[in-house]
């Protein structure tokens, strides 16, 4: 039997992380939480995920910022970014810095799964 | 005394004063009044001088007529009396010749009175003694008597008279004597007696004759004499009686004052009042000879005599008369030929005046100073219109621009206040939008964390009883229309990015219909001809925009209904798109629910605008927010119970660019 696939979470709202977790936890995967970019990119350095999903916005890096650095070290990890404002811009940021998709919220948790299962399969 | 004269000078003054405003307020007064007193007076004076002249005339001629008359009047009665004088010497050369005295005496006695009747009533023949020798009387019955008489005066010396004593001693000295007339008896007989000395021939001896002449001979002479129906001829004695005279009434009477020179021996004429009936009259007199002294006065009335010249005064009178009434007349034509233009003149002045009508002219029928004036004045009146009509043209034109210029400040104002409400709006809507962000930004993550947890927890109580499944749905329906709140209200307040490109509306329609699933109970029908050509807008925008309005339309029918969709090209000026100069899309969403009550039609577009239980009323207002960013318009008709009808115009003209 595979090892599950771990993933990581990126939000510096906690429940938001924490619910998000449980779910894929109960779905099979290995979720990680990180509460920030930095803390984010040093878990990355450490441990190596088979994803990341990480809100844009928040307070020391952005989701964007942070994809950009993943995607410098680990240019074949996908990262699945999540907005709030569905700004364009921001969106196009995202996916010209290598995000694998970006979500805009509400993001439904099934849409989440499908992609999980898609860069996984 | 002084005062009353102070005043009564006032008084005149004022009344001259009067009559000279009177004079002044009339042009025909000036005119005519002094022409016809002229004329009058002038006229008048001439018939006067004339008449005058005549009178005197007429009084001359009268005068030399009966002069003429009574100096032939005077010859008469002088031969008269001489004749009388031949007689009596003749008779007395008879008587001396003859022997039988008394046969003679009688026979001349008859030849007397065959030739001169009773011209005498009594004859006496003195003898140079101064005997009476003969007495003759009157008549022939007399006569008996008187020889009767002449057999006693033989004998008994006879008794004469004083007056027959006093001629007797008068002619017995060998003169004439000529006594005065009197008037004698009821007869008024004027008597005369004469006397005269006559000598015998071939003596010394001389006889006296007496007689007592009856003057009624002049009578005689004298009543026949007529000129005109009152001229006549009297005799006046050297007394101043009058002895012979037409009217007996006369006889005896003493002559009026005025003729008396002629009993001096003076002729002349006089005009003066017959005492006895007062009428005026002409009287030329002359006397008869110094032997007499009478006079003889020829008079004539003066109606008579003047009666021709009266009768031409009168002619005259009326001629003038009628020559006045024409010179009037004449002047009056004159006067109104110069007059009448200027009362025109002045009616027209007047009706200008108080009516201000410039285009009445005067008549100008007249070359002369008047229609000069005239035609001036209308030359005037010409300019005056002409200036009157300019400026009336140019506050004509200059009331027109202050319309036309009100016409467009108004507009201009309404563009101003819609301007200002959209601004207005705009700002409002921006505010709303700035909170609405960041209030459903910040509900956001908290409704995904619920979400989460209701997903977790559906996974986890899988084998739960029912009912807390059910509230987990609960929950989760719930969460999901806060999202849908939200994100309404971030759809709103975010300025969407403008992406626009070629669409048909018929794929649009087709995907929101399928989207939005409307219950059986409505029937959909849609009228999109294949041929539309395709529209230039953001099909986002157009999508979200028609799933709206459609959603809409199905809550308006609750108990089902018809919804319509329908797409057409419309001409250009059609009442959607009046600012459009190319063709546009009309696509309008019809549905036949309640309707919307008019008060509500002008304020469906505004946001926080709602009929719903549910909703906070942003719908619309994006919808036309997205609407109009995409260069279209939309509108709302609506009948309450009847349904409404929302519809989109688009221009087409960037579709061919």
């Amino acid at each position: 039997m595979n090892t599950p696939p771990t993933v990581l979470i990126v939000d510096d709202d906690r429940m938001m992380a924490k619910t998000l977790a449980d779910i894929l936890r109960l779905k099979h995967y290995i979720a990680e939480i990180a509460h920030s970019g930095s803390e984010a990119l040093a878990r990355v350095q450490q441990n190596g995920f088979d994803c990341v999903i990480s809100d844009i916005k928040m307070p020391d890096m952005n989701g964007v910022e942070l994809c950009r650095r993943i995607k410098q070290a680990n240019p074949d990890l996908p990262v699945i970014l999540m907005t709030a404002y569905s700004e364009e811009t921001l969106i196009r940021q995202g996916k010209t810095e290598g995000a694998s998709v970006v979500l805009t919220k509400p993001v439904k948790i099934d849409v989440i799964l499908k992609f999980l299962t898609e860069f996984n399969g | 005394m002084k005062k009353r004269s102070f005043n009564g000078v006032q008084r005149t003054m004022r009344i001259l004063g009067k009559i000279r405003s009177w004079w002044r307020r009339s042009l025909r007064r000036q005119f005519l009044i002094p022409t016809i007193g002229i004329v009058v007076t002038s006229l008048g004076a001439l018939g006067y001088w004339s008449f005058q002249i005549g009178q005197a005339s007429v009084r001359r001629e009268v005068y030399v007529h009966n002069g003429h008359m009574a100096i032939l009047v005077a010859r008469d009665i002088h031969a008269h009396i001489n004749g009388i004088l031949d007689t009596i010497r003749l008779f007395m050369t008879q008587t001396q010749a003859s022997t039988d005295i008394q046969s003679y005496q009688a026979r001349i006695m008859l030849e007397l009175r065959q030739g001169s009747p009773l011209t005498y009533r009594a004859f006496y023949i003195f003898d140079h003694a101064g005997n009476l020798t003969l007495h003759l009387a009157e008549s022939l019955e007399e006569l008996e008597h008187i020889r009767h008489l002449m057999e006693i005066t033989r004998r008994l010396p006879i008794l004469v008279s004083a007056d027959i004593r006093t001629a007797y001693a008068a002619a017995a000295n060998g003169g004439l004597y000529i006594s005065p007339v009197t008037i004698v008896g009821a007869d008024q007989v004027p008597i005369m007696i004469l006397g005269l000395s006559i000598s015998t021939p071939g003596t010394h001896e001389h006889q006296v004759v007496v007689a007592e002449v009856d003057l009624r001979s002049v009578w005689r002479q004298i009543d026949d004499i007529r000129m005109g129906k009152t001229g006549r001829v009297f005799v006046v004695s050297d007394a101043g009686i009058i002895l012979a005279h037409p009217n007996r009434r006369y006889i005896g009477q003493r002559l009026t004052s005025e003729l008396l020179p002629v009993t001096q021996g003076y002729e002349g004429q006089v005009e003066y009042a017959d005492p006895l009936t007062g009428r005026m009259l002409f009287a030329s007199y002359t006397p008869v000879g110094k032997l007499l002294g009478w006079g003889i006065i020829v008079e004539q009335a003066q109606a008579e005599a003047f009666a021709s010249i009266n009768a031409i005064a009168v002619a005259t009178f009326r001629v003038l008369a009628i020559a006045i009434v024409i010179a009037t007349g004449m002047m009056i034509v004159t006067a109104r030929s110069v007059i009448q233009p200027i009362y025109r003149l002045i009616l027209t002045t007047e009706t200008i005046s108080r009516t201000g009508a410039l285009t009445q002219p005067v008549p100008v029928d007249h070359e002369d100073e008047v229609g000069r004036l005239g035609a001036t004045f209308n030359l005037m009146l010409d300019r005056l219109q002409q200036s009157q009509q300019e400026v009336l043209t140019l506050n004509k034109e200059l009331e027109e621009r202050v319309i036309e210029r009100t016409a467009q400040l108004g507009a201009a104002n309404n563009d101003l206040r819609e301007a200002q409400e959209q601004l207005v709006r705009r700002e409002k809507l921006a505010v709303l939008g700035q909170m609405a962000g960041s209030v459903g930004h910040e509900l956001r993550t908290p409704l995904a964390t619920i979400s989460n947890a209701v997903y977790y927890l559906t996974m986890v109580l899988s084998n739960a009883d029912e009912t807390t499944r059910e509230y987990l749905d609960i929950i989760g329906s719930e969460v999901r229309r806060a999202e849908k709140i939200i994100a309404d209200l971030l759809d709103f307040s975010r300025v969407k990015s403008l992406n626009r490109q070629a669409v048909q509306v018929a794929d649009v329609v087709a995907l929101v219909l399928a989207k939005t699933a409307p219950p059986d109970t409505i029937r959909v029908t849609t009228d999109i001809p294949a041929d539309l050509p395709p529209i230039l807008v953001d099909p986002t925008h157009l999508e979200q925009v028609l799933h709206n309005l459609i959603s809409n339309a199905c809550q308006a029918m609750p108990q089902g209904g018809t919804l319509s969709v329908i797409c057409k090209q419309c001409s250009l000026l059609s009442e959607y798109c009046l600012q459009m100069t190319e063709h546009c899309l009309l696509i309008t969403v019809s549905d036949t629910g309640c309707g919307i009550a008019p008060e509500h039609l002008e304020t469906i577009f505004e946001p926080l605008f709602t009929t719903k239980p549910k909703g906070i009323g942003l719908g619309l207002a994006v919808c036309k927010n997205l609407v109009e960013a995409n260069g279209g318009t939309l509108g709302v008709t609506s009948h309450e119970n009847h349904g409404t009808t929302f519809t989109l115009v688009f221009p087409m003209k960037e579709i061919s660019a």
